[in-house]
């Protein structure tokens, strides 16, 4: 799987390319940390791509969590696109889809990241 | 094109990746669907890393059956290992009553039902055989 990491402002965007399965899983995580960093690299959201992610197994959602965790410390938020019919499956399935922020598509994750929130 | 392959591996965490590759090869190119092909990785994943981690009490090496068959209605996988007996029928299947992530461990069995349309099991001789089979809506 690839990784291509790019900025939109305070977005941290991650796009993979690939199966998020055992074998990726763990580089997701660690890069994902690192990418993130402590608040220092002025990030406050991360945002998952997933639009080229023909699947994800069980490792991937492990990976995923790991990634939650780390940035909820950090103060930064995680948001995730980009879905398939499989992978969204297996979102509801697991009722992950009610702990991250999930959007259709990047542009649609990038318009509701950068709206300002309730008064 | 209808096939019949069987993959043997050993229990080692590099063959999951091995096994993967296997079966991609095999059905990327079928003519099923992109849904039916990510089912099948996801549940051929699972199921392997399941029998790696909870299925030998001992570090002897074992070796892991999977045969792959298809024709144009349908796809199975059919796991035979010697580990320790699991029927997933006896162990909970819904997470989502849970609060997510709590019980990342059981994921992956939750995902094999979820996705595949039959899942059957039987214990022969020392044997755990297991069948996953998903159908090709027409």
């Amino acid at each position: 799987m690839q990784i291509t990491e790019s900025r939109e402002g305070h977005t941290g965007v991650m796009a993979l390319s690939g199966a998020l399965d055992t074998m990726s899983a763990a580089a997701l995580s660690t890069q994902a940390i690192a990418f993130c960093g402590d608040g220092a690299s002025g990030i406050r959201t991360l945002l998952v791509d997933l639009t080229d992610v023909p699947y994800v197994t069980s490792a991937g959602f492990r990976a995923l969590l790991v990634i939650r965790k780390h940035t909820e410390l950090a103060s930064i938020g995680v948001a995730l696109c980009g879905f398939n019919e499989v992978v969204a499956d297996l979102f509801e399935a697991s009722a992950f889809d009610s702990i991250f922020a999930i959007y259709p598509d990047r542009a649609a994750a990038l318009v509701a990241i950068a709206e300002p929130g309730p008064a | 094109m209808d096939l019949a392959e069987t993959l043997t591996l050993t229990n080692e965490p590099f063959e999951v990746a091995r096994a993967a590759a296997w079966l991609d090869e095999r059905v990327s190119g079928s003519g099923f669907p992109p849904r039916v092909v990510a089912a099948l990785q996801v549940a051929l994943e699972e199921v392997l890393s399941n029998i790696l981690c909870h299925g030998y009490t001992d570090l002897e090496t074992h070796e892991i059956e999977v045969r792959l068959t298809t024709d144009p209605s349908a796809a199975t996988l059919l796991v035979v290992d010697d580990g320790t007996p699991f029927d997933p029928a006896g162990h909970a299947a819904d997470a989502s009553e849970e609060t997510p992530g709590t019980r990342p461990g059981g994921l992956g069995l939750l995902f094999v039902r979820r996705l595949m349309d039959e899942v059957t099991f039987e214990r022969i001789d020392t044997r755990n055989h297991l069948t996953l089979r998903k159908f090709v809506s027409l």
